[in-house]
């Protein structure tokens, strides 16, 4: 389905008007949308951004950054975005944009009518490399662990359909009414919550940095049946409700971080309506609990997966076995989603590694299987190895050594034993056809690619190919056995 | 200087490792943004502490902005509801 049909049909229809979108200054209803949207296609293209330029967006839950993002769809304009900068670490404007818009909070004394263009600022985007990009893509950041961040790349298409399966499985309708007091500058806000509401054309509330007192008052007026949050959101208001919560069908928390007792405390708390959602930047929403769902099942396992999606759990390696386990039950949660990235690129807007990501993705979450088949995540995979004092993923180096030329595949793995310095680790390479390199000529490559710790401390190339697991998997065991501890 | 605000003076400087000093907290500063701008971490915390400290617990229709809106209006606020509580 396009965007531009999906959200016509919402700003259509004879309740249009009583439907509408607020940030609790400015309200716009469904029925005047399409108005804003065009204000803001007007300023666009005064500013010289067509439909190829791709943006870099600074945004904030406001009616301007909503109504931006929204414009930014119906063109078909690729985007990266971030939340506002203001306070955050100041991270420069990726190279492959051509222009950089930022979303300017309203001055506490703004009142009339709304303009979305008086809140936005465009500005030239210095440091542009010239690189034409594919139209319709949307870029989000994530952070690496060898502090560079990547940029998460999804297709506006498929964010569409990650947001169909959230509307299908919490309920999403013309009568919801969605109060969003996450960033809909992050996956889960925009995609979980934002895109499924507007494409439904439910009413919404959204809140910027909300705290305790605001979320108490705006919930008094905006009356919300649904709402997306995170654990530190239910522990606030846990403090805050004197009394349950009748108004919400769903109230659904972010991560499965959240406590066992605070999910109980304030399950209560919201009459019975939390749940859980499990997914990520990569992925978009992957699996969720129902309200309907035991509270046992919603308060400790991921829920069932969305539409279309596959999960399994990956056997560990034995050395991330605990004393006693058998590793029967338990693995890496791995996730084949038909609406999930198609790979990560950097502030150039290359492809770092393997591009596009297909197939399976390995969440780096580690998740058991209970008798029902039911899931529940138990930590986080061992991926991580102390390198001078820095944790450092082997998966990250694996994907920038990937990129090397003369390398078709290659392995990161680290020795058993820590010592002063941390963890020796050791690259093992198959070389492309027709490259000729030795194993200290792709290690000095490294330098260019990896900061200084993460640069492996051997780096062997191996001819006879890597060896294989029966499940045709690298045998990673047997490789860091070679590895001098 | 009335006790109360002392006390909730001191609960903020010492209490909430917000890094903002005794002296900094005027009596009629706004507590949220404007003012000593305390995060939601923090504000929530402060909740806590003083139903703890004070032995009551705030009703829904206390937590709105006009009783936060300063040391001074929470005091009052702070006051008759633990003289009601210990009553």
């Amino acid at each position: 389905m396009v965007f531009s049909e999906i959200f016509g049909r919402t700003c259509d229809g004879d309740d249009a008007r009583s439907r509408i979108i607020t940030d609790g200054q400015f309200s716009c209803s469904y029925a005047d949308a399409p108005t804003a949207l065009k204000q803001i296609e007007i300023f666009l293209t005064e500013q010289g951004i067509d439909r190829d330029v791709c943006v870099a967006v600074e945004c904030i839950n406001s009616l301007a950054g909503a109504f931006l993002i929204l414009a930014l769809f119906q063109r078909g304009n690729s985007f990266v975005l971030t939340p506002s900068s203001q306070d955050a670490e100041l991270k420069p404007t990726p190279h492959f944009c051509r222009h950089r818009l930022r979303v300017l909070p309203a001055e506490s004394a703004d009142s009339g009518k709304f303009s979305p263009v008086t809140h936005l600022r465009s500005e030239r985007n210095m440091l542009f490399n010239g690189r034409s990009t594919p139209p319709s893509k949307l870029y989000l950041r994530t952070s690496g662990s060898i502090g560079i961040s990547k940029l998460v790349v999804h297709s506006h298409e498929k964010l569409l359909g990650n947001a169909a399966n959230c509307i299908s499985r919490y309920g999403f309708s013309a009568a919801s009414r969605a109060v969003i007091p996450v960033p809909i500058a992050h996956m889960y806000g925009l995609g979980a919550e934002f895109l499924p509401a507007v494409m439904s054309g439910a009413s919404i509330d959204l809140q910027e940095k909300t705290n305790l007192l605001k979320y108490l008052s705006r919930e008094k007026h905006f009356r919300p049946t649904i709402v997306f949050a995170t654990p530190a959101i239910c522990e606030m208001l846990l403090v805050g409700y004197k009394t349950p919560r009748s108004n919400y069908h769903v109230f659904v928390t972010s991560g499965q971080r959240i406590g066992e007792n605070l999910f109980r405390n304030f399950d209560s708390m919201v009459s019975g309506r939390l749940v859980n959602q499990y997914g990520s930047t990569e992925l978009g929403a992957a699996a969720g609990c129902l309200p309907g769902d035991a509270l046992e099942l919603r308060a400790t396992t991921i829920g069932a997966p969305m539409p279309g999606v596959q999960l399994r759990l990956d056997p560990l390696p034995a050395e991330d076995w605990l004393d006693g386990e058998t590793g029967i039950g338990k693995g890496e949660l791995c996730c084949d989603h038909p609406c999930g990235f198609e790979g990560y690129v950097d502030e150039d807007g290359e492809w770092i590694g393997k591009a596009p990501h297909t197939g399976w993705y390995r969440t780096g979450d580690v998740g058991m299987t209970q008798s029902d088949g039911s899931i529940v995540i138990v930590g986080r995979a061992a991926a991580g190895v102390n390198r001078r004092g820095y944790l450092v993923s082997l998966s990250d180096i694996e994907r920038r050594m990937e990129k090397l030329p003369a390398l078709s595949e290659v392995v990161v793995v680290a020795a058993a034993v820590e010592n002063k310095q941390g963890q020796r680790i050791a690259a093992f390479c198959v070389l492309r056809q027709g490259s000729d390199l030795d194993g200290t000529q792709v290690r000095r490559q490294c330098f260019d690619l990896l900061p200084h710790y993460a640069v492996p401390d051997e780096v062997h190339v191996v001819t006879a190919g890597l060896p294989l697991l029966p499940s045709g998997k690298v045998d990673r065991r047997s490789l860091a056995a070679l590895v001098d501890g | 200087m009335d006790p109360t605000i002392d006390q909730l003076r001191h609960l903020i400087a010492d209490k909430l490792d917000v890094n903002i000093g005794y002296d900094e907290i005027g009596a009629d500063v706004p507590l949220l943004e404007e003012g000593l701008k305390l995060d939601s971490l923090a504000f929530v915390k402060l909740i806590t502490l003083i139903e703890e400290s004070f032995g009551f617990e705030f009703a829904e229709g206390d937590l709105n902005v006009e009783v936060f809106a300063s040391v001074r209006r929470l005091a009052e606020l702070v006051d008759s509801r633990a003289k009601a509580a210990a009553a």
